[in-house]
């Protein structure tokens, strides 16, 4: 072989192990940026389950954040003992503090735990009376922008101070955040009050007209216990709760929404008590102008069960089913008749009329949008209601018969 | 060995034409902020403005086969003209890679890579970019038949795990956009995603026929506006109005989805798809940019110019704004500066080779 030739050949071998040097660069360099920028280690996190907004009562311009701290350390232990309370065997921690704004009040933490919160596995954010009722979306701007806040964070109001509801032990779950959030879950069997999350808050709020609701929680106190109750739900104004729904209201609410998946209704037929189940519901919400006057359609098709009756007289026949099935759809138009007074006392669309309208009369709409406040007190409603009883369990009769 | 002069099919270059497109999903929010509900609208109308742009663009590289940008403007324009031309064409190019560069960093930076220094993110993609121009535009043709495929599983699949999110009322009312704000959009969507296929022309020279040529590009570029049409359907019936407040829609929707409290956090995997076509876009400007100036430099591979030009691009990239704020207002005068690259000078030098009876047949010298 000719000294060019292998000069060549050892030039090409060098190129081939310069190659495999870069390629190895190149895979390195990804992986360099991954772990050693920003990087937070598992045991350095502090770990924020629910954050509570409340106002502070030494400086009334100010924010008071509560934030539910995990404890990791505690998680065993606690369980082990059984959940019995102790406040060493606690599996969290809340640590207030207090701020010009949101972003101050969460940078605050840091002078009282040993780090950054770390937001990104929040529930829920508690939400405070007080707060509520002074506006929440400075509060909640913040979280909005931050990339680290799930869309899907429920938010729940609290009828006392947020700080109080997140102390209430769970005796369910270890932490009262997640407590909150199952409870909140859970509501749709009843359908009584709703899961509203942060993404539903933005969307509402980019509506011109429509009211923001979310559900209210209670503390409930039997003897030395502490229960939360989730019931109803909180009217905003903008941002600013203007009101409250109770149960009834609510539910009539949730008709109007198509927002209900399951729920009892309770009607008396005769002297006989007899409890429905919704198995489902569906609702078609339309909007019309006729002769300058505004009105909305309302279509709901329910389908239930008999869950349960009272007395001896069997009412599992076409005929009681019949007579059921126009209590239980009096029983719906009760409900919706409240929900759609107490709307229009608060007057606040909460039902997003005024978006169904622009959806369908955009030219309209532009005439009606400005003074639309006036407007919806006035908006007539068309209500019609299909009831159905499609099964009675797996009995024909009840045990206790007449005949 | 080296797989610079590796040719393509046609059907590879509709997948390609398909990855490259997708590459500018991240434009959609921007769209979507002024359209909001009627972005949809946009997305088809841009592309039927887009489709006899693009049609010219495919026969100009039919009528002088084999010839590059630089080239056919050295034909049509003269030497002379026809470098000045050709020069206008590689800021061109440097610019839109620095600026997609610039995009992909932020994205990174701000929804991912939060911490990591930004230099840092520049150099891995611009060094990727480059590696995967040096390896040719054949090997760009094949990796971007796996990103678009990688592209439909995430779109696919996200889509099909919201649908319980879905709200088709949001797309109500239909056309409430004012005439201007749908004219800016709709030439907006042309230029950005769907006009930059002008970059092409200097791909065309590595077709092996260029059979069909037109049929492929127009169905390339409409799977890929079909595509956006999914994410935008997902957009707009997930977020509702909130869409047109969020930076990035597409990932937004995605953070949505959370099933079983199991299935969350998905949002990773678009940010994979949206790395691996705008990496694919990257490359083709890339490539691009690096052939033209070796033309014009007569040098006989482009080789040398990768390192350079990748850090041309990252200054640039530094350079071009300064915020994420002024990049929405900078989309705003690129439509205008990209204007005679994508719009008048491709018609006009047809009209003009027209004019001249070019291509002269062999044996003819060109005056």
């Amino acid at each position: 072989m000719s000294p060019e030739g292998r000069k060549a050949k050892k030039m090409r071998k060098m190129g081939k192990k310069l190659k495999i040097v870069a390629l190895l660069l190149l895979i390195c360099l990804p992986m360099l940026m991954q772990a050693g920028c920003g990087a937070r280690e598992l045991n350095e996190l502090v770990i924020v389950m629910g954050i509570g907004m409340d106002t502070d009562t030494e400086n009334p311009d100010n924010i008071k954040l509560v934030a539910q701290i995990v404890l990791p350390n505690n998680i065993g232990q606690s369980s082990s003992a059984g959940g019995s309370s102790g406040s060493s065997e606690k599996a969290y921690c809340n640590v207030e503090s207090a701020a010009e704004n949101t972003f101050e009040a969460i940078r605050e933490y840091t002078h009282k735990v040993c780090n950054k919160l770390y937001i990104a596995h929040n529930q829920v954010f508690v939400i405070g009376r007080e707060v509520a009722e002074r506006g929440i979306a400075d509060y909640l701007d913040f979280f909005i922008r931050a990339k680290e806040t799930r869309p899907t964070t429920t938010i729940v109001i609290a009828d006392t101070t947020a700080a109080e509801i997140l102390d209430v032990e769970a005796k369910m779950n270890l932490l009262p955040a997640i407590n909150v959030n199952k409870l909140i879950e859970a509501q749709a069997e009843n359908s009584q009050s709703r899961e509203i999350n942060v993404q539903d808050y933005v969307s509402t709020m980019q509506s011109e007209t429509t009211s923001f609701v979310a559900p209210m929680i209670h503390i409930l106190q039997e003897g030395e216990n502490q229960f939360l109750s989730i019931k109803g739900m909180a009217v905003f104004k903008e941002d600013k709760m203007t009101g409250e729904l109770d149960e009834d209201e609510t539910r009539g609410f949730l008709w109007i929404k198509g927002w209900i998946e399951s729920g009892v209704i309770n009607i008396t037929a005769g002297d006989q008590q007899v409890a429905t189940e919704i198995v489902s519901a569906k609702t078609e919400l339309s909007a019309e102008i006729k002769d300058g006057e505004i009105i909305m359609n309302i279509k709901i098709t329910e389908d239930g069960v008999i869950a349960t009756q009272t007395g001896t007289v069997n009412l599992a026949t076409l005929m009681g089913i019949g007579e059921i099935e126009a209590l239980v759809k009096e029983e719906i138009l009760n409900e919706l008749t409240l929900a759609l007074k107490k709307a229009k006392e608060l007057n606040a669309d909460i039902f997003g009329f005024g978006e169904v309208l622009h959806q369908h009369y955009s030219k309209e709409w532009e005439g009606i949008r400005e003074d639309w406040d006036t407007v919806f007190s006035k908006v007539k409603v068309n209500i019609e209601i299909e009831t159905n009883i499609s099964g009675a369990g797996i009995i024909t009769e009840p045990a206790l018969s007449e005949e | 060995m080296n797989g610079n002069n590796e040719k393509i099919k046609p059907s590879q270059l509709m997948v390609l034409f398909i990855g490259f497109i997708n590459g500018s999903v991240l434009l959609l929010s921007l769209v979507d902020s002024s359209m909001k509900q009627d972005t949809w609208l946009v997305i088809i109308s841009g592309y039927i403005v887009s489709v006899p742009f693009i049609l010219t663009y495919i026969f100009l590289s039919k009528k002088f086969p084999g010839k590059n940008l630089t080239e056919i403007n050295d034909i049509i324009f003269g030497k002379a003209l026809g470098k000045i031309i050709s020069i206008c064409y590689i800021i061109f190019f440097i610019l839109l890679f620095s600026y997609n560069y610039r995009q992909i960093v932020e994205f990174y930076s701000g929804y991912i890579l939060s911490d990591t220094p930004q230099i840092i993110l520049y150099i891995t993609i611009a060094l990727l970019c480059a590696y995967a121009v040096k390896k040719g535009i054949a090997a760009i043709a094949k990796v971007s038949m796996y990103t678009v495929a990688f592209a439909v599983f995430v779109v696919m699949l996200t889509f099909i795990l919201l649908i319980g999110n879905m709200d088709f009322s949001n797309f109500m009312p239909v056309f409430e956009a004012t005439p201007e704000d749908f004219i800016h959009s709709t030439y907006t969507m042309a230029c950005i995603p769907y006009c930059e296929v002008i970059c092409f022309l200097m791909v065309m020279p590595y077709l092996s026929s260029g059979k069909k040529l037109g049929r492929y590009a127009i169905a390339g570029t409409g799977i890929a506006m079909l595509f956006f049409l999914v994410i935008i359907i997902q957009v707009t019936t997930t977020l509702g109005p909130s869409s047109a407040i969020f930076s990035e829609g597409s990932f937004q929707s995605v953070r949505l989805i959370d099933i079983g409290e199991f299935l969350t956090r998905m949002e990773l995997l678009v940010a994979l798809g949206i790395t691996a076509s705008m990496f694919i876009k990257i490359s083709v400007f890339k490539f691009a940019a690096v052939k033209s100036v070796s033309h014009l430099l007569r040098m006989k591979t482009y080789t040398p110019l990768l390192l350079p030009m990748a850090a041309i691009g990252i200054v640039t990239a530094l350079i071009a704004y300064g915020s994420t704020i002024e990049n929405a207002e900078n989309a705003n005068y690129h439509i205008v500066f990209a204007l005679p690259f994508e719009f008048i000078i491709p018609p006009l030098s047809l009209l003009v080779a027209k004019i001249r009876k070019l291509p002269k047949k062999a044996g003819e010298s060109v005056p």
